[in-house]
């Protein structure tokens, strides 16, 4: 009916802040752009809240100390008033401050995060995560005695929910979800950004194709915040949601914007092989209110994590784990793809559905925990690079692009520093708003992203290639290729593969129907260069990383390297080819104690 | 089923744009250990290419988005394990737009109709403010709804009446899970009756079909409609005043008072139903003495009282 049609219909709009995004750092950014009286339009690929990993997330990692301290204690505490350090000058850290850094600089960021910034989200989130989530209404569960409800351990690791292990994405999510609705802010669902508008090197907003009515929207903006997460449904096994290809990432990069450690993500050990559709945890922390984790065993039986190593409270360190995952799968005693297991016998008490969610849905899948181990897979989490960000306000390499959250190139991510981010953008956004003029959207930009847009809606050759088959190829090899032992030659021939994908399928790629009406197919097909590009991206820059560190594990180069790579891997569009650059991380506090080379697997961290 | 089977899957298509009407399309599809309706549907699209519209994020009930209709029965596709033979179709009660998907947006609105967002008053304390699991009980059997929209698609008044007379149970639990929270300062009760929560039929299906497990009647519906009762914000149809009040008199429910008293002079339209009814012995123009008629009123009065 509709198959000649070579012109799609344009909506222009104008706007402060467009937002990319309807996680929880694109919901928290518009919610705060709007009280801050600023215009904000939201614009989301499929729903607000619904979609994205913030969805995902089980617990909420470190909060305020007070939080598990008994009345006396804490009301001891606020009387103490947290003193704001100069922003530029060097802190003085006491002991135990430094400690927790070296943590989380060790443990999540490897050491190649911005210490200044870590110490300042921590300090924002100690005072206003908790306060902010709770003051609209989140429940966190209360014990019998009122405080409220955490895993045991050290107070490092402490972790808490909202109000069910498991469950606490889903609850933040809604809340910030109605939050959105109920403040001023345009809100666009199913809208895919397809690319940025820019102009004399500034970011000016973006084109979005809407989806339900194949609708162009040319968004100008005087500030566009990339909000679209990670990219981790590039991968067979992800956590990420359905719609996740990282194409926040790909328009930075097209835009010319820098990005960085892209090689870096963490990967889960601990989910259930089967069915491949559900990525759940067999939650390695120990259960809520007691010390007792599930036993995670390679094939032959033998324990893959200790359980005394979560006696010391060591929790949710992914590398860890997966390191030993790795040795594992060296040693022909696990594979990336199952053949190791976790195994509830021993903590089956404990297991309190009323506490956790994951009980329920192994008895949804007929998993008999009490008497039967159940297989894991490695499955691709969130990752740890991104765009490259001015760690004080956000702004990315681009003028007017700013990109808080996960989006961003910050090491780590959990809702408190996604909200953190965005504090940070909105604020210096604000500040910078009545300065900033955008001239009008370039219509040559327009002109051929709509051409780019509609060279995929087609439906010859008869017997082309369907997006969505290509897309399962690339998502194969992507996760033969970097979960979680990576070399030379096996990411040399992935690209060869990923370059045979570009050249001979996507010319022949065709689409079953040329509808404007939720064309899923057509969304694929887009889907498909975006898909290319980052996994391309991600492999040239794990080529890059002549060293182990972390998650990452090069079998050509088992050790870590701080005298060379203790550095960001920088990369950005140079005549159209990425080039890679690297730049030293600023150890201002705290540093790695091994020194040189050390042996991946020797490393403490 | 076990591996090697087929599974057997017929898929509701249309697109308004472009199809006269809606067919269904046959495919085969290998059984995976522990596959869900998810599974077979995403292998029709990632292996076969299959670009059928259909609204999938999470895969583990987290996301509520992949409502659909399996041999009939609303369910989530990540949840629910597959069947050797499947028709999948789109849920109901929504307006369709393509093959599985459906148009949310007036479910959305009606949630956003009755408010659902924490409304403060006082100010708040600062965290963590003074507050047990006892007082947030109730909020508590509420608290995984995930919007899916699952128990509104399965209402028969939803089916009959539409939005504009009844919400629907899905908006109604995202209600009382802010009425129900002591922290809350937001006048509800009229909210409830404005919904039209008394045309809810008590069928249960809304619970039946949860994917979280919650008792949408019960813990929802329910303790809203006693909600607006107890505010007097509704005194209950006339049509239930009326029985009360036959049963109150008499004891028992005397068919020719009880419509007397509820259609009145209207009852005279549908005398040929009267003479019917009267000539199979249903309608009895006397009433014999009930015996248990002084218990009756005090149960009656038991009641009231405890309201």
């Amino acid at each position: 009916m509709k198959e000649n049609t070579r012109s799609l219909e344009k909506n222009y709009i104008e706007t402060d802040i467009l937002i990319i995004g309807g996680g929880v750092t694109g919901c928290y950014a518009a919610i705060y752009a709007a009280e801050k009286g600023l215009r904000v339009t939201l614009i989301s690929k499929s729903l607000v809240g619904k979609s994205g990993c913030s969805r995902h997330a089980t617990n909420l990692a470190g909060g305020p100390p007070h939080m598990y301290m008994s009345m006396e204690e804490r009301k001891k505490l606020a009387s103490i008033s947290i003193q704001a350090g100069d922003e530029d000058s060097k802190k003085e850290l006491t002991g135990a401050q430094k400690e927790q850094l070296r943590r989380t600089c060790a443990y999540y960021g490897h050491f190649l995060i911005d210490q200044d910034y870590i110490i300042e989200g921590d300090k924002w989130g100690q005072k206003n995560f908790f306060d902010y989530l709770e003051r609209r209404g989140l429940y966190f569960r209360r014990m019998p005695d009122g405080r409220i409800l955490s895993n045991t351990g050290p107070a490092h690791s402490k972790i808490t929910w909202a109000p069910r292990q498991g469950q606490t994405g889903v609850q933040l999510m809604d809340l910030l979800r109605h939050e959105v609705f109920g403040s001023n802010v345009k809100v666009i669902e199913e809208c895919m950004a397809t690319s940025l508008l820019t102009n004399n090197g500034e970011v000016q907003g973006a084109i979005a194709l809407d989806m339900r009515k194949s609708k162009l929207f040319i968004i100008s903006a005087k500030f566009t915040f990339l909000c679209t997460g990670h990219s981790a449904n590039t991968a067979k096994r992800t956590t990420a949601t359905r719609e996740m290809y990282g194409d926040g990432w790909w328009m930075a990069y097209k835009s010319g914007a820098e990005l960085s450690n892209l090689e870096l993500h963490y990967i889960h050990c601990v989910d259930t092989k089967d069915p491949i559709t559900m990525n759940q945890h067999c939650y390695p922390n120990p259960n809520p209110n007691t010390d007792k984790s599930p036993h995670i065993v390679d094939s032959e039986g033998e324990f893959i994590f200790t359980p005394d190593m979560f006696k010391q409270g060591q929790t949710v360190m992914y590398h860890l784990q997966v390191k030993r995952v790795i040795k594992k799968i060296l040693e022909g005693k696990a594979k990336p793809d199952g053949g190791y297991y976790s195994s509830y016998k021993h903590m089956i008490d404990d297991v309190d559905p009323e506490y956790q969610r994951a009980k329920r849905v192994f008895d949804k899948l007929g998993y008999n925990i009490t008497i039967e181990p159940i297989e894991n897979a490695l499955c691709w989490e969130m990752n740890e690079g991104g765009v490259r960000c001015d760690m004080k306000t956000m702004q990315s390499s681009m003028p007017g692009l700013y990109a808080p959250g996960s989006t961003g190139a910050h090491g780590l991510s959990a809702f408190q520093r996604c909200m953190y981010d965005a504090t940070l953008a909105v604020n210096d956004a604000q500040r910078r708003c009545q300065k900033v003029t955008r001239p009008n959207p370039n219509e040559d930009q327009v002109t051929s992203e709509e051409a780019r847009l509609l060279s995929y809606l087609r439906t010859e050759p008869r017997e082309g290639y369907r997006p969505g088959v290509i897309q399962t190829r690339i998502r194969q090899i992507v996760y033969d290729t970097l979960v979680p032992i990576k070399n030379e030659m096996k990411m040399k021939k992935a690209l060869e593969e990923l370059k045979k994908i570009r050249e001979e399928m996507v010319p022949k790629m065709s689409l079953e129907s040329t509808s404007l009406n939720y064309n899923v197919g057509w969304i694929n097909a887009i889907d498909v260069e975006t898909m290319l590009g980052v996994s391309e991206l991600q492999i040239l820059a794990s080529l890059e990383r002549k060293e182990s560190r972390g998650p990452f594990f090069r079998e050509d180069y088992p050790y870590v390297d701080n005298e060379n790579w203790c550095v960001s891997n920088i990369v950005r569009m140079a005549g159209g080819r990425p080039q890679f650059h690297q730049q030293p991380v600023d150890l201002k506090y705290v540093g790695p104690d091994e020194k040189g080379r050390v042996d991946y697997f020797k490393v403490a961290y | 089923m076990e591996l090697g089977e087929m599974v057997e899957v017929k898929l509701f298509r249309f697109d308004p744009y472009v199809d006269k009407e809606p067919r269904y399309e046959t495919y085969e599809v290998p059984y995976q250990s522990k596959m869900r309706v998810l599974g077979a549907l995403r292998y029709i699209a990632d292996e076969l290419g299959v670009e059928f519209a259909f609204r999938n994020y999470c895969g583990i009930n987290r996301c509520g988005c992949c409502g659909v209709k399996v041999n009939g029965i609303p369910m989530m596709a990540c949840w629910e394990p597959v069947q050797p033979k499947m028709v999948i179709e789109p849920l109901d009660n929504f307006r369709h737009l393509k093959d599985l998907v459906v148009d949310m947006d007036e479910f959305e609105a009606n949630i956003e109709r009755l408010n659902p967002r924490l409304v403060r008053k006082k100010s708040y304390p600062g965290f963590p403010e003074d507050l047990s699991h006892d007082d947030m009980l109730r909020v508590f059997r509420l608290i995984d709804c995930i919007e899916c929209g699952l128990c509104t698609s399965a209402c028969p008044t939803v089916r009959q009446m539409g939005f504009e007379v009844y919400l629907g149970p899905g908006a109604y639990v995202k209600l009382a899970m802010r009425a129900l929270d002591p922290r809350d300062e937001e006048e509800r009760a009229s909210m409830v009756v404005d919904g039209g929560i008394f045309h809810c039929i008590s069928c249960l299906n809304c619970t039946e079909v949860c994917p979280q497990g919650i008792d949408v009647f019960r813990d929802a519906i329910e303790p809203m409609k006693r909600l607006a009762v107890s505010q007097k914000i509704y005194k209950g149809h006339h049509t239930f005043r009326a029985v009360k009040e036959v049963i109150r008199e008499s004891g028992d429910v005397n068919p020719l008072i009880l419509i007397k008293k509820t259609r009145g002079i209207m009852a005279l339209k549908d005398l040929s139903i009267a003479v019917k009814l009267g000539l199979r012995g249903k309608l009895t123009i006397s009433q014999p003495d009930n015996p248990g008629l002084t218990e009756i009123r005090k149960t009656l009065e038991a009641v009231e009282v405890k309201k």
